[in-house]
């Protein structure tokens, strides 16, 4: 069987690590230091070669803040890979992954627990030296303990670091084979748009 | 009425008649008429190339297609020049939906697969059909070569041969999405469009049209009657009399129009059967939100789990929006039937691997989905509106999860009992404790702060550094948790004492006592530790005092000048060498007595900074402390330290007083720093110092003049340098420095 050429990628974290201007330098080329928090999820496209195979890679951009979360698990479903993301000036948002990794877990069920590709990104790097609070050897150490997961250091900012750690994403998905098994899952049945409304007003 | 207009309909002949957004198409012997639907007004003519047979309207790509003459093609409205030929000689029949068109022309299926009209979007399959209709997903229904059924899918060139063959003309077919109606003589097969037929209907009459209505029912135009029948039964929903007056062999039909007439209201259908009733539901959103309709649903879907279809139910609850509540408890009793699978090691607080064993199985699965996105709602819903999480519902959905991932994946206990939960703790406890999930049962007991109960199970189960590992993550701020259960294994292996205790924020003082009581030389061994780490409790560093000392440790002058929080009092009480008495009496500010110690220690160094640094703290202090130490000194007769201090803090001492105690065999050149400085401040201060008599008295030598020049005061004196004030000769008599010059110091 051919392998797909659509790879699906969810970028989950704390609010403010910077998923939503990861995403826009790495397809768009663009950094804002304006915050919009994201409200539900979405996503954009990028084709990439990937050892002479056209891939397209579509990346899920997902809600930090609890509130402006997606209802809706398909989003989850299909993934490829999975980022993890922190801000290496933030603790708690480090501290938080274990959090996003089981969560992640749980809503996707993908078949093969061990193996499903997962890639940490500190994102942030350009930052003042003396306001890092997570070493990379502490980050380093974290994924060696929940079965090497490939780490990159970021700076979405300066363009630091992203393509390499979205070539590397793409390799995993790309390895992650074509998952069955994502049934349909349920209509919401809650419309969630009321919410989306809120924040249009929102000037931050 | 929706049907065609009668005064249309008084025109004359024509052969066929659709209706589009706006008007009503009529097909005429040599035209195609476009009437305003508003008020019957003739708004277009656009010619045919014959008779037209077949008239269909694609709403989606806003054109006619006409059959004329075997002809089939495409014809724009709005721009009458626009138009695709199918090229086909001999169609008989076309239908439309969505952007697929398809034409059935002699042995031969030629159709339109959505996208740009063009030639080379037009594909082609080998079979002979007579009648068709389409539905939007690209399934035509089809009435084959001797009258037999078949579906295609358009989309995979697929043909499914249907089980039926149709006894008499005229035959008639239409369909929706997954159903289908053919017509054969007076009788009607209701079937889905996977080939299965649902329902029989026979009339009296012939029908003489059939249409799907509204997206949800087919209307079927039978003895001068409209019916409005269920797809998916064939029931007749309704009924509407036509006065058999002047109806058209055609059924014309418009969403807007017809779905008027056919309005379906929560009443209506809760008349109805409840099976009947349930799918018509689906067809009508606007009714669905009714509280009673949302009740039917659920009795439904209640039916359904007792049936055995889960996946089918779990849909059902969840457009019903069912309580959360009440479908888990229906499904609580199936879900526990499922026997579990094979028990494997899996991810816990101590081994974040996971490991997947699957049983697959559609129940569970259906229901995992279905909890894991009403988990997803409870939690996102509750943020976005600022309120608590509905605790019951939250029990109810993530017990049952629970329940769900023990029969089919144990590996997403992990996860699930690390992250935030409201697992229900009696079941989370007897299921994982009956299969030996340990190590799950206490990650979970601590996410709910039941440590005590952890721990315990741990003491029974786990190593002793999995259980420090424990203390350190969940119970750090409690100290009689943390002793009580790190005793053991702290006594079994101490070194594990460091890892629990090295930062620990519990009272120190009391953790020392207690690591003493298990082990002496561990608990030394940490208070170091504590201390090395900026640690400032005072108690600790006495006690740390004290053991210095009583070790004769090399480092204990060192911590007794660093440290400035133990108490010197009770550090002293053990303490004998005279050094380090005079470093604590020094603490207690006991100068006299701690300069005596050191002059006991012979430590006049150690002794003369110790005097500077009483003077950098408080000058009468500091005075009074070389005063002390300059008379034992002068007791001691140790000249050569005399002399060291004067020279270095002599100023601070009173000038007079100090010249007269000098003893007398002092060279007056060893002091010459003390006697410079000491000149140089009463010069300075020279009106308001009194001029103390016996100073005069002294005598200085020709080494005092050159000290003062090498000390490079501005200042010559020759022999015939005379005084500033009197202009007698200075000579050798004792001098002072003013702005003016060198003056006798008598005169100043
Ligand atoms: N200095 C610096 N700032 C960054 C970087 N990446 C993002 N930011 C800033 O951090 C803030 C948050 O970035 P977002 O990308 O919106 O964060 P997010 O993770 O999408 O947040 P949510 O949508 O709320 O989940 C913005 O003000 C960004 O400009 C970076 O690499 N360096
Ligand atoms: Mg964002």
């Amino acid at each position: 069987m051919a392998r797909k050429s659509m790879l699906k990628v969810i970028i989950l974290g704390d609010s403010g690590v910077g998923k939503t201007s990861l995403m826009q330098q790495y397809v768009n080329k663009k950094f804002s230091t304006q915050y919009k928090a994201t409200i539900g999820a979405d996503f954009l496209t990028k084709e990439l070669t990937l050892d002479d195979r056209r891939v397209v890679m579509q990346i899920w951009d997902t809600a930090g803040q609890e509130r402006f979360q997606s209802l809706g698990v398909a989003f989850y479903r299909g993934a490829d890979c999975c980022v993890l993301m922190f801000d290496v000036n933030n603790a708690k948002s480090f501290e938080a992954l274990d959090t996003w990794r089981d969560e992640f877990l749980i809503q996707a069920n993908p078949t093969d627990l061990e193996n499903f590709p997962f890639v940490v990104i500190g994102n942030k790097i350009d930052v003042d030296e003396t306001r890092r609070a997570v070493s990379t050897q502490k980050a380093q150490r974290w994924c060696a303990q929940k079965g090497n997961l490939p780490y990159f250091e970021t700076s979405a900012k300066e363009a630091t670091g992203v393509n390499q750690a979205f070539d590397v994403i793409g390799r995993n998905a790309l390895q992650q084979d074509d998952v069955e098994g994502f049934d349909q899952e349920y209509p919401d049945g809650v419309d969630f748009s009321q919410y989306e409304q809120e924040r249009s007003d929102c000037a931050c | 009425m929706g049907l065609v207009d009668e005064r249309l309909v008084g025109k004359g002949q024509y052969s066929a008649a659709v209706y589009t957004s706006k008007h009503i198409a009529v097909a005429t012997p040599h035209s195609i008429a476009g009437y305003s639907i508003r008020d019957g007004v003739l708004e277009y003519e656009i010619a045919t190339p014959g008779a037209v047979s077949s008239l269909v309207w694609s709403r989606d790509r806003g054109m006619l297609a006409v059959i004329a003459n075997g002809r089939c093609y495409l014809q724009s409205v709005k721009d009458r020049r626009k138009t695709f030929d199918f090229g086909t000689t001999s169609a008989n029949s076309v239908a439309a939906a969505g952007q697929y068109i398809v034409v059935a022309s002699k042995r031969r299926l030629r159709y339109l697969v959505p996208g740009p009209v063009f030639e080379n979007s037009l594909r082609e399959l080998s079979l002979a059909v007579s009648m068709l209709d389409l539905s939007a997903t690209g399934k035509a229904l089809c009435v084959v070569k001797n009258n037999q059924v078949a579906i295609v899918d358009l989309t995979a060139q697929r043909v499914l041969q249907v089980p039926l063959t149709l006894p008499e003309p005229p035959i008639k077919v239409a369909c929706f999405e997954s159903s289908g109606l053919v017509i054969s003589g007076k009788r009607g097969y209701f079937l889905t469009m996977s080939g299965k037929v649902v329902a029989v209907i026979d009339w009296k009459d012939t029908p003489l049209d059939i249409a799907p209505i509204d997206d949800g029912v087919f209307g079927v135009l039978v003895n001068g009657k409209l019916e409005a029948r269920n797809p998916l039964t064939g029931y007749l929903l309704a009924q509407i009399d036509c006065n058999g007056s002047s109806l058209a062999k055609n059924l014309v039909v418009g969403s807007e129009i017809i779905g008027v007439r056919f309005h379906i209201t929560a009443e209506d259908v809760l008349s109805l059967d409840i099976t009947e009733a349930v799918p018509l539901v689906d067809q009508l959103p606007e009714i669905a939100a009714d509280p009673r309709i949302r009740i039917l649903r659920t009795e439904y879907a209640d039916t359904l789990v007792d049936e055995g279809e889960i996946s089918r139910a779990l849909k059902l609850y969840t457009v019903a929006e069912t309580p959360v509540q009440q479908v888990v408890a229906k499904l609580r009793p199936i879900i526990e039937s499922i026997p579990t699978e094979e028990s494997n090691d899996m991810s816990s607080v101590f081994s974040n691997r996971t490991s997947r064993t699957t049983n697959s199985n559609p129940t569970v699965e259906s229901t995992v989905r279905y909890l894991v996105q009403a988990r997803r709602k409870l939690f996102i819903l509750a943020a976005a509106e600022e309120r608590p999480v509905n605790a019951e519902d939250a029990t109810a959905v993530d017990t049952m999860l629970f329940l769900c991932y023990i029969k089919i994946h144990s590996p997403l206990v992990g996860p699930l009992v690390r992250v935030d939960n409201f697992c229900d703790v009696e079941t989370v406890r007897s299921t994982l404790l009956s299969i030996g999930k340990w190590k799950e049962l206490a990650t979970f007991l601590s996410g709910k702060g039941l440590h005590v109960e952890a721990l315990e199970l741990l003491r029974d189960k786990a190593n002793d550094p999995q259980i420090i590992d424990y203390l350190v993550r969940f119970a750090a701020d409690d100290y009689d948790l943390t002793t009580k259960f790190s005793r053991g294994p702290i006594s079994r292996s101490p070194q594990l004492a460091i890892t629990l205790f090295a930062n620990s924020k519990l009272n120190k003082v009391k953790l020392n006592d207690f690591l003493a009581d298990i082990n002496e030389s561990l608990a030394w061994e940490l208070l170091e530790r504590w201390i090395r780490d900026g640690d400032q409790t005072s108690e600790l560093h006495t006690r740390w005092a004290i053991k210095l000392v009583k070790d004769e440790s090399p480092e204990t002058e060192m911590f007794l000048r660093q440290s400035k929080i133990y108490d010197a009092k009770k550090v002293l009480k053990n303490v004998t060498d005279p050094l380090l008495q005079a470093i604590l009496y020094g603490r207690l500010k006991k100068h006299d007595k701690a300069i005596e110690l050191y002059i006991t220690a012979r430590e006049y160094d150690l002794c003369e900074v110790y005097c500077d640094e009483i003077y950098k703290d408080s000058k009468e202090e500091g005075i009074k402390a070389v005063q002390t130490l300059y008379n034992v000194l002068l007791e001691t007769n140790t000249t050569d330290r005399l002399i060291s201090l004067l020279n270095t803090q002599g100023t601070r001492l009173d000038f007079s007083e100090t010249l007269e105690k000098l003893p007398k065999d002092l060279p007056c050149d060893s002091i010459v720093p003390f006697l410079m400085l000491a000149t140089r401040r009463l010069s300075h201060n020279v009106k308001t110092s009194q001029m103390e008599v016996a100073a005069s008295k002294v005598y200085l030598g020709e080494q005092a003049f050159a000290a003062v020049k090498a000390a490079q005061v501005s200042a010559t004196v020759t022999s015939t340098t005379t005084c500033s004030v009197c202009h007698k000769r200075v000579g050798k008599s004792v001098i002072g420095l003013t702005d003016h010059g060198v003056v006798h110091y008598g005169c100043l």
